[in-house]
Parts: structure tokens; sequence; C-alpha cells
């Protein structure tokens, strides 16, 4: 197998999930090749790196906020069982609801929407995922449709990856109680808040620099920058020279931070130094982040002196040492958010500026040669779009007319009866005026 | 050795399902200490794919209250830890979709498997690029996964995170063994190259994935 073939399967191999063959060949592979042994274990440590991230411990009122929920839905499960002794009385304002969304949807669509065909039907299915919900082996062709339709996004998702189900953890019903009912609670509680009122706040930004300079002076500009950062209240973060021996190419790079406020006027100052050839900011906004760490912060330390208390007052021997390791839980988290507070002062008070150096020499364009290979893949593709465009158009237009086609016949039935009891009224009355003259 | 083992797993089982009948009855505390060894998975799921600790502990204890709600309902053909994940994963979806709705952004799909992954949060340049801690280095890898498209993201949380085998995974997100495999190694794969452009700046990032 060839190197990348090889590489491919590290994914898998590394959380031994391979199967036994492709496990094999990896490790003859690897015996022989040393480039593939290298990047297997950079890709390990990588890994192992990402799996450190590790988890962070529950909230400190995750518990008790827990407990106060289950009551609450105690008593609620209570009121709900009640309703639930009439199941039938369930399903039926279940089926009510749902064929007044389907009627109003289908009104409206063939009312607005007859002239406007296919783009109407589009437009409908993306507002009505309810009756979306009920077309079944339609779906697919839909989906298809209003694939470029941005508010459909959520239904692919819905689509693709179905609901907690299919395989015999509840039946179908079940799961449409489910999802009723999250909707219901998301209905309610507005169960992820958005904190308010943070414009009072000072806000939290980290503002980052990056430039490439070009130089004639390597040594001098690499200098200059140095100072530049203790002169704005800074430091040097790190730095890289590289020099090529016997080549007059000198290039490398210097990572300062300079007090935050001021740091225009360092990138003016770096500007002096040669030419400037790339330049981008960014910028992170921390706020709340922060904020939400400094609130955490207050409560874990009330936490502490809540414990304290109770450590004075404990009896028992079990109570001292469950109290000790809780303290020393909590101080830990207090030190660790401290820290991050600390961390992000900094971040943002102080800004980075990342400078990339060159002496000319080392300055090549390089253009990438696309070619024609790249051009007949586009080719390709965009007709391969279109007809699937095309076909999709066709398909939606086809069902445009079946969706509405009820609608139509129940209109119609609706017109003609309209019409028959206004004949018959004109008609009755006229029988009935000759009665009352002869009277 | 290994009787002892099965027997350990089978009366941990027993008392689980002891547990969940009481719960089934209202009993509260029978409750707690059956969801208390999911909890923090659950929570720490939440905080990888939300991106703050007040969703990941509201996000939890919705998925508490589901679990709790529908206990009824399993039926205990499978394992209950298998449940558990399911709700968190379809708890999340839901999360995510409801405020991307909110922010009229669009959420790319769970499905195509053909497409290369994308960073929806495609400027990196603003992450901590100073190491020498490892809480940064912790933060810099978060942000890494964070910055993962959700369908992506779900799988490698699940994997590196709550160390779930490949089977697990694909019972929880309800995908195949086989997605759960692309999608993991093209995950790995595009936090790598990140990572690794973001290194070529930064010395003590290069050290830390090993690449210098
Ligand atoms: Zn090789």
């Amino acid at each position: 197998m060839k190197c990348e073939d090889i590489r491919r399967h590290f994914s898998e191999y590394i959380d031994l999930e391979a199967p036994e063959e492709i496990a094999s060949a990896i490790e003859e592979h690897v015996a022989a090749c040393g480039e593939c042994r290298r990047e297997l274990e950079a890709f390990r440590k990588f890994n192992a790196a990402i799996a450190s991230v590790g988890e962070e411990e529950l909230p400190f009122d995750f518990a008790v906020t827990l407990q106060a929920n289950l009551e609450e839905e105690k008593k609620k499960g209570r009121s709900r069982s009640r309703s639930k002794s009439r199941p039938w009385l369930r399903a039926l304002a279940a089926c009510a609801c749902l064929m007044l969304v389907l009627g109003v949807f289908s009104l409206g669509s063939s009312l607005f929407g007859l002239s406007m065909g296919a783009s109407a039907a589009q437009d409908a299915a993306a507002s009505a995922p309810m009756a979306y919900a009920m077309n079944g082996s339609m779906k697919r062709m839909d989906m298809a449709v209003t694939e470029d339709a941005a508010p459909m996004e959520e239904y692919i998702i819905a689509e693709e990856e179905a609901p907690m189900g299919d395989n015999g953890f509840y039946d179908e019903a079940e799961v449409a109680e489910v999802e009723m009912e999250a909707d219901i609670d998301a209905a309610e509680g507005g169960s992820l808040k958005r904190s308010a009122g943070e414009s009072t706040v000072k806000r939290k930004i980290i503002k980052n620099y990056s430039l490439s300079l070009r130089v004639e002076d390597f040594d001098a500009a690499y200098k200059r920058i140095s100072e530049l950062a203790s002169e704005y209240g800074g430091y040097v973060v790190s730095g890289n020279t590289s020099d090529y021996e016997g080549s007059i190419v000198r290039d490398g790079w210097l990572s300062i931070r300079v007090d935050a406020e001021r740091a225009d006027e360092v990138i003016d100052h770096i500007a002096e130094l040669g030419t400037i050839e790339h330049n981008s900011f960014s910028s992170n906004d921390v706020t709340s982040d922060y904020y939400d760490t400094q609130t955490r912060l207050e409560q874990y330390r009330a936490q502490e002196e809540r414990l304290l208390e109770l450590y004075q007052r404990a009896e028992t021997i079990e109570d001292l040492i469950s109290l000790e390791s809780e303290m020393t839980r909590v101080i830990a988290e207090i030190e660790s958010m401290e820290g991050t507070l600390r961390y992000y002062d900094q971040l943002t008070t102080l800004s980075l500026i990342d400078v990339n150096l060159y002496t000319p020499s080392t300055y090549t364009q390089t253009v990438e040669p696309t070619g024609w290979a790249g051009f007949w893949e586009n080719v390709k593709s965009g007709f391969l779009r279109g007809i699937n465009n095309t076909l999709d158009s066709i398909a939606s237009i086809f069902i445009f007319f079946v969706r509405i086609l009820p609608t139509l016949i129940l209109l119609a039935a609706i017109a003609m009866l309209l019409l028959f009891f206004f004949r018959r009224g004109r008609r009755g009355r006229k029988e009935k005026l000759p009665k009352k003259e002869q009277e | 050795m290994k009787t002892k083992n099965t027997a350990a797993v089978s009366s941990q089982q027993f008392e689980e399902m002891e547990l969940i009948k009481k719960s089934r009855n209202g009993d509260t505390a029978a409750f707690s200490e059956l969801v208390a060894p999911y909890s923090k998975r659950i929570y720490n799921i939440g905080l990888k794919m939300l991106n703050n600790r007040e969703d990941a502990a509201d996000m939890a204890q919705d998925v508490l209250l589901k679990i709790f709600r529908n206990l009824n309902r399993f039926r205990g053909d499978a394992a209950f830890s298998t449940w558990v994940y399911r709700i968190s994963v379809n708890t999340c979806r839901d999360i995510l979709r409801s405020s991307y709705r909110q922010h009229e952004r669009l959420f790319t799909d769970f499905g195509e498997e053909n497409e290369q992954p994308e960073y929806e949060v495609a400027d990196y340049s603003a992450l901590p690029e100073q190491l020498y801690e490892d809480r940064e280095s912790n933060a810099y890898l978060l942000a890494l996964i964070r910055g993962l498209t959700p369908k992506y993201r779900i799988v490698m949380v699940l994997r590196e995170v709550s160390g779930l085998s490949y089977q697990e995974i694909a019972d929880a997100v309800n995908i195949s063994v086989g997605t759960v495999k692309s999608r993991l190694n093209r995950a790995r794969a595009a936090m790598r190259e990140k990572a690794l452009a973001d290194a070529e700046h930064n010395p003590q990032l290069a050290r830390l994935i090993n690449c210098q």
C-alpha cells in the first residue's frame, strides 16, 4: 500500500478500531517506512493533546438544581397523567391541530402560489415543517429542491439524523410526543437565557495583529522591534531567526506584546522600518466568558465560606473528611478561575503583534498552475449541477400540483355547495313571496 | 479474573435496573443516584458542543429531566448509557438548531459525506498563542474542537472527551460505524491542519503537537 493509503487509516488505528488486516498492514508499513512512523507518532501525540482537554467538574449547584427540577417535574407529571387517562382526546386534539395547519398551509399556497409555480412550492415547504413531516416518501425530492433555501437547513438535519427512535428505543408515536413535549418546554422555559445588560460592563476584547515586513537591514529591524515592545509597556513573547549557511537570505519572526491602547502607534513605528507587505488584524470578544467566570468565582467564594463555617462546627471525623475534600475541590476551582481571569486580563490589556521579517531576496511569488484539469472539473460539475437542478424543478412542480390537488377539490366542492344553496335560497324566496302577496 | 469482571458488570446493571424501577415510581433520590455517573459526562458534552457553561448546565438539566420523564419508555433492550447519550446528542442538536435559527445563520447539515469539514469559525487567529501553561493550551485545543462544524464536533467530543467506542458513538448519533470512522478521520485532519498552520509561528504549540 502507498503511504497515503496507510495514513488514511491512522485515525481508526490509534482508536484501536481498525480491522485486523488494516492494523497489521499499518504495523508492517510503519516498521519499514520512517516517514510514516514519524507521522504516526505525531498523529498520536496530536490526539493525545486533544484528549487532554478532558472533563470539567459540574457546577456546584447542579445537584440542588436537579432536585428542584425533579420535584417540579413530579408535580407536573401528576397533572399530565390525569390528562393521559383519555388518550383518545389527545390524539383527537393532535389530529385537529394537524388538519388545521395542513389546511391553512395548502389554502395559503393555493391562493397565493398558483401563479408562482415551483418557487412558491419551495417557499411553502420551507415555512411549513409540519406539512413537511407528513409527506413521507416525497420528502427526499423536496429536500433536493429546497437545498439552497437557508431556512430549510434545519429540516435537512432533522431528516438525516433521525430523532431517537428507529431502533427500538421508542416507537414512532412516542417520538412525536417526546418532541412535542420538548417544544413545549422550550416555549415555556426559554432554557437558554442570554445574559442581558452586557452593554453596561467593560468589554473584554483580545486584539491581535499580524504583519509581514520586508526590510533591508534585518538585524537592525529585529532589534528595533524588540525595543518597541518594552517602550510600549510590553515584552517580547518569542522570536526566531534562521540563517542559512553561505546564503544572504535572512528571515525570521518576532512576537511582541504591547499596550493594547497604543498598538496602532507601534505598528506605525514598525512600518517605518521597511515595507509592510501583508497586514491582518483579528479581535476576539471574550466579554461574556470573562464575566461568566467572574460570577462563578464569586459563587465559589461564597461556597468556600459556607464550607469553612461548616468545618468549624463539624463534629464527626467523617464530616471533617468529606468537608475537607469538598474544600480542596472548591479551592482548586477558585484558583483555576482566578488564573483564567488573570490570563484574560493580560490578553486584553496587551495586544499581540506578530511580525514576519525578511530581506528582499527571500521574497518570491509563487503562482500555482491550475491548468485545464481544474477547468474541465469545473465545467463538469457545473453541468451536472445544472441537470440536477432541472430535474429538481420538474419534481417540485409535480409535487406542488399533487399537494394542492386535495385543496382544489375541496374548494370546488365548497363552491358547488354554496352555489347550490344560493340557488335554492333564491328559488325558495321566490316561492314564498307570492304567497305573502296572496294573503 | 475475567469471570469476576463480568459478574461486577452485571451486578452494576442489576443495580441500575433497581434504581430505574424506583425512579419510575417517582423516587427522586434513586434517580439522582442512577444518573450520577452520567451527569458530569452529559455536562461536558454540552460544554464542548455549546459555547458556555451556562448553556451546558441548562442542557444537562434538560437531558436529565427528559430521562426522568421518559423512564417508562426505556425498555432495557439496549444499555441505559446508550439511551442517555442518545438523548444528550438530540438535546444538543435541538439547542444548536434553535440558536442558529435565532441568529439566522446557516447550519451546515449533518449529512453530506463527501464534503470536507469546514470550520464555521474560520478565524482562529485570536486564539491564545502563548502556551506556557496547561490552561492555555487547553483553551486553544477546546477552541479547535469548537471550531468544527456540529456534525464533526459531536463525534469528536464523544470519542476524545467521553471516550466512547465507535459502536457507541454510532448508536448515540444514529449513524453507521463507517460514518463515525470517516467523520473522525476528517475532523482530526482538519484540526491538525489548522494546528500545524498555527504552530509555524508558535514553538510552544509546535512542541505540544510535536511537529518541530
Ligand atoms: Zn510510508
